[in-house]
């Protein structure tokens, strides 16, 4: 029963997400980011437990979006540089559609441009980014009793 | 020596002691930023990257005198946690500084008035990084 009320409600919250338009802010933010992060490619062991949702107050359907892309494209170049993933798998993060037309396509675009030829300063400062994210996210998953990313 | 050889010494050691190039922050204005007590995204999340071409910090001013005080925070992208936050007082419009890092760094901008101040409407602001 509880197990039924929990998917209701899960089903509810995503419901009221999907009718709400991308700019209306939504709520719970992790049961919807779990359901919005369903069909984000992400490298073996990756997933999003260790994002601080219950800290970020209400979002934007896009802005989950957005977040969680920018954490998949942190996991696939951790996943490159630690030899986990080809080069290739850079490939589409500069145009996945949740920043087309942004800064961050421009910067993902470049930092994709380093790891093909060499590395550069822009691929080590996002690199540095994610590897301290990736720790506050293992802190935080595990203190959640949630699996962290690998 | 003459004055003409002091001036001459003067300009090159005034070149010589400048920096070869000097960092060229990017900047981007928000306009129209409305504020209340309660935090809000700018622009629904808008992320932003510490520039290439700067000296790898993150700076928040008001161009618009503010009529309240206001509380701004830099969050991360990558997992939404809070980075640092600033508060700005009435008629502040010197740039404040949010916080260093270095150059790709996202974050996003979150914003309130004080508690009991009320809301701030239509004042823009402008991010330097």
């Amino acid at each position: 029963m509880k197990r039924l009320l929990a998917l209701l409600i899960l089903a509810v919250a995503v419901f009221g997400a999907a009718r709400s338009g991308s700019a209306e802010p939504v709520a719970p933010t992790r049961a919807v980011a779990d359901a919005l992060g369903r069909d984000i490619p992400l490298p073996a062991g990756g997933n999003f437990s260790g994002v601080r949702w219950e800290q970020a107050g209400e979002l934007s359907r896009a802005q989950i979006t957005a977040v969680l892309h920018y954490n998949a494209a942190c996991q696939w170049l951790r996943a490159w540089r630690d030899g986990r993933a080809p080069v290739t798998a850079l490939a589409g993060l500069a145009s996945w559609p949740a920043w087309r037309g942004t800064e961050t396509a421009k910067v993902l675009a470049e930092v994709e441009h380093q790891a093909r030829t060499g590395g550069g300063p822009l691929l080590e400062g996002v690199l540095r980014d994610c590897d301290a994210s990736h720790a506050r996210e293992v802190e935080y998953a595990r203190s959640l009793g949630l699996k962290p990313s690998g | 020596m003459d004055r003409r050889c002091v001036a001459l010494c003067a300009a090159a050691c005034a070149v010589l002691a400048l920096p070869a190039t000097a960092p060229a922050q990017v900047t981007t204005d928000l306009n129209n930023w409305n504020l209340t007590e309660t935090p809000n995204w700018w622009g629904g999340g808008t992320q932003f990257h510490i520039s290439s071409s700067g000296d790898g910090t993150a700076s928040y001013r008001w161009l618009d005198s503010p009529n309240k005080t206001t509380v701004i925070a830099a969050h991360r992208c990558t997992d939404v946690s809070l980075i640092n936050s600033v508060a700005i007082s009435v008629n502040n419009t010197s740039y404040h500084h949010l916080f260093s890092g270095w150059a790709g760094v996202c974050f996003m901008l979150r914003g309130r008035t004080a508690i009991g101040s009320g809301s701030m409407v239509n004042h823009d602001g402008r991010v330097r990084r």
